[in-house]
């Protein structure tokens, strides 16, 4: 039911996406009119780096949904171990995502809600931001500072994020995260044990080219690499308030149909 | 009385010694803290099992406190289930089955006790495992709840 909620909310936007992309080509071409201008070149500070987020002077912008983690038609490929695989299945049926209950849901998860992640650059402070509009409405700190990872990270939804470049890559790799989220929308399980790395390249102004390494020995044999996905850029896009419990429009998600989810939970949102 | 505050003190360092284990929601499905009991009638007893998954087996305790005891093994045979063809319901699938099997020394020299059951809403957080435990010529039903 979530998963068909999703879609439909995807292709909707997509749908409208759609329309307004004709509608304006439509206005702006005409007979004989010149094909659409090809996507600007990527962003870049001064120093050279790109820039993942909105371009000083302006306006704002976010990305699109557009990571699913398991590559579409590939999922034996996939070194799930038994147990991982019998709960892979099993959520396929049981749809009952954390993320629809509002509990922020990290790494890859956060590239998937119809309404847009942000990326907010802090080069002073040596930081980015990645922040989910919609759901939970939280954010994820990406350590840039050169910093190494603690000893004894108490486990948490986003977990702890650093970051480096490798030329026009932004790496991170993300430990400390708990078990309390789905990574994906479809359910890709995952223990604490997880060490999770993407690669984010912005290929030119409208394009962020994303990919994945998932190493986590409780879940899987060995570790796995995702295919490249691309999120796409929505100039305009602006963070806005979203209270996941008050705006969620899939309550029966939350609290239960009486039919299909059960609602004997300790704790609901 | 005197009982149930003894079983709340228990409980209490249980969850207090396993906090970060007792969060985890929806890893290795046996992860976690689980409450319940075995036995009928006056012989029902309370039980507390913490456990943990490194990856390959499941280690854990039994009553954690005064009278803890290591849990001999815990394992889980898994029956594959079948999703639903594309384009169907997805509650149409066949769901896989999750049995568990453990096993602890009972304290004070009683003997193993033997547990079978099944796990319940394995992808849920209000989890729990059902099913029948033996001890000697001694057998019931048991149920554990995740907290």
């Amino acid at each position: 039911m979530r998963a068909r909620m999703m879609i439909v909310a995807v292709v909707a936007v997509g749908a409208m996406t759609a329309a307004a992309s004709v509608a304006v080509t439509a206005q702006g071409q005409g007979r004989g009119a010149k094909p659409a201008a090809p996507s600007a070149p990527t962003p870049r500070r001064a120093d050279g780096k790109p820039i993942l987020g909105a371009v000083p002077g302006q306006p704002v912008g976010g990305w699109g949904a557009g990571v699913t983690t398991l590559p579409s038609g590939k999922l034996e490929e996939i070194p799930f171990q038994p147990w991982a695989r019998a709960i892979y299945d099993l959520r396929q049926i049981d749809q009952f995502e954390p993320h629809t209950r509002c509990k922020a849901s990290g790494v890859s998860r956060q590239f998937s809600t119809p309404y847009g992640t942000e990326f907010v650059e802090v080069p002073d402070l040596q930081r980015m931001y990645i922040m989910d509009n919609g759901g939970p409405n939280s954010y994820r700190i990406i350590y840039m500072d050169g910093r190494s990872f603690p000893q004894d990270i108490a486990p948490t939804n986003y977990g702890y994020s650093i970051g480096h470049w490798e030329g026009d890559t932004l790496v991170v790799e993300t430990r400390g995260l708990n078990e309390k989220f789905w990574m994906d929308t479809r359910g890709t399980p995952h223990t604490a044990a997880l060490k999770f790395t993407e690669r984010f390249t912005r290929t030119d102004m409208d394009t962020l080219k994303y990919q994945a390494t998932i190493d986590d020995p409780g879940t899987y044999t060995k570790p796995w690499t995702t295919t490249d996905f691309s999120l796409r850029w929505r100039a305009g896009d602006e963070l806005f308030e979203y209270i996941c419990q008050q705006y969620n429009q899939g309550p029966e998600l939350m609290i239960g149909s009486q039919e299909g989810v059960d609602n004997t939970r300790f704790f609901v949102p | 009385m005197r009982m149930r505050s003894v079983r709340a003190f228990i409980l209490l360092a249980a969850v207090m010694a396993f906090g970060l284990t007792a969060v985890a929601q929806e890893g290795y499905p046996l992860t976690g803290t689980w409450y319940g009991d075995y036995g009928t009638g006056a012989q029902k007893k309370d039980l507390t099992v913490v456990m943990k998954w490194d990856g390959r087996s499941v280690s854990g305790t039994v009553n954690p406190g005064a009278t803890a005891t290591p849990l001999k093994s815990a394992v889980m045979d898994i029956t594959p289930g079948k999703p639903a063809p594309e384009g169907q319901n997805s509650t149409t699938g066949i769901p896989p089955i999750f049995k568990v099997h453990m096993e602890f020394d009972a304290p004070g020299g009683g003997g193993p006790v033997v547990f079978d059951g099944t796990i319940k809403n394995p992808v849920g957080g209000n989890r729990t495992i059902v099913g029948t435990f033996k001890r000697g010529s001694e057998s019931g039903p048991f149920q554990l709840r995740r907290l």
